[in-house]
């Protein structure tokens, strides 16, 4: 039989190919051991710690994020402002909170207030003109954190979960129109919005306060 | 799930060591880092970077003990993120020694490699050393340590069949890098 010399390679490289040394057991035990202490020291390196605030956290990054762009999107634009209301930051009503993490709970509320503002905007908008792209461009971004928000296992209240689904639907409609605005499908997704009362039940669900003092903005 | 296992078997190491048992973790820890360190060492090449890699492998699976459910021999768990380690670590430094050779040197390191010591030999570890992460895994397993398909294929959590085929790909790969010396590889 023919022997392949690959094999008889192979067989040479065995005993040749990144042959180990005797592994340094006391100095890597020493390092472990260092590695495990700095970790106890750090709570959110506990086991669960991560996952449980998982969700928060990106959706807050997101929301930071969304909270630039639009800065940066609708600089020098007029942006319709709720009246002057209390300073302090609110919450989502106990019912609506459900056994929703105080976190999550925070950012559906942000975010319910930033899509308030915007889709009061753009109806604003769609009402006197073809809306402007740039306006259209922040549809998307609350989309992505509205899907963020649903695909979240811990924000039980189903009610805000209702919400946020026909919010998807309207914000996907409205970032649809960015590629071709024109005033018929604008007044369309309008109609479509006053008919199912989105923005009464949205207010509704926002608890006192301007959204400006949720976000931060003055 | 609670684990269970015969006196001084490794779920009863384990066991202790998830109730709190320091001495049972350095048990555990000594039972399995030279077969662990071998493996990374194999596949790494390098001192330092086997002794990171397998510091990291114990960290992590001392971090996960807890989801260690025994389906499979505790050898072959550890094993599996030794691996999984080792091939996401040297990933991560092949980038950045790319691109840190992309902006000093422009100059490929096998070339150099090459010219330092032109032998078959040498030509063989390069080739080994080009092989994709999972060839390479498989290669160095199967060829070199002796695992069995079946092993490696709990290992590297893929069909046997699959690290068959990894492995036919990666022995063709070779043959194509030694083509051209195909006259010094008969001999």
């Amino acid at each position: 039989m023919n022997e392949d010399p690959l094999d008889r390679l192979l067989d040479q490289a065995r005993d040749q190919y990144n042959p180990p040394p005797s592994s340094p057991r006391e100095a890597m035990w020493a390092a472990i051991q260092a590695r495990k202490g700095e970790r106890q020291g750090m709570p959110w390196r506990q086991p669960g710690t991560i996952r449980k605030l998982a969700w928060p956290l990106g959706i807050a990054a997101l929301l930071a994020v969304g909270f630039g762009l639009g800065r940066l999107t609708q600089e020098g634009q007029v942006a319709p402002r709720h009246a002057l209301g209390p300073t302090t930051a609110p919450t989502l009503p106990n019912e609506a909170q459900g056994s929703t993490s105080p976190a999550l709970a925070g950012a559906a509320l942000q975010h319910l207030s930033r899509t308030e503002t915007f889709l009061t905007g753009f109806r604003l908008e769609a009402q006197a003109r073809v809306p402007d792209p740039a306006l259209l461009a922040g549809a998307r971004d609350l989309l992505g954190t509205t899907r963020l928000l649903l695909d979240s296992p811990d924000l039980q209240d189903q009610r805000v979960r209702q919400l946020l689904r026909e919010l998807e639907v309207v914000l996907a409609q409205v970032a649809q129109l960015q590629a071709e605005p024109t005033r018929e499908d604008a007044d369309l997704i309008v109609r479509e919005l006053d008919e199912q009362g989105v923005l009464p039940r949205l207010r509704t669900s926002i608890p006192a306060g301007p959204a400006a003092n949720i976000s931060g903005e003055s | 799930m609670t684990l269970r296992g015969a006196p001084g078997s490794d779920r009863a190491v384990i066991a202790r060591v998830l109730v709190g048992d320091p001495a049972a973790e350095r048990e555990l820890y000594e039972r399995h880092v030279d077969r662990v360190y071998r493996m990374v060492y194999r596949m790494a090449g390098d001192a330092e970077l086997a002794r990171e890699f397998t510091q990291d492998t114990f960290v992590r699976a001392f971090d996960r003990l807890a989801t260690f459910r025994g389906e499979a021999a505790f050898s072959t768990w550890l094993g599996s993120i030794a691996i999984s380690v080792t091939l996401t670590g040297l990933r991560q430094r092949k980038r950045r020694w790319d691109r840190e050779i992309d902006l000093e040197t422009a100059e490929p390191v096998t070339v150099r490699r090459e010219s330092l010591e032109p032998d078959l030999r040498r030509r063989l570890f390069e080739a080994i050393d080009a092989l994709p992460g999972g060839y390479r895994a498989v290669l160095v397993l199967h060829e070199l340590e002796g695992y069995t398909h079946e092993e490696i294929g709990a290992l590297l959590d893929i069909d046997p069949g699959t690290s068959k085929a990894q492995l036919f790909r990666a022995r063709a790969k070779l043959r194509t890098a030694l083509g051209p010396h195909a006259r010094d590889w008969h001999r």
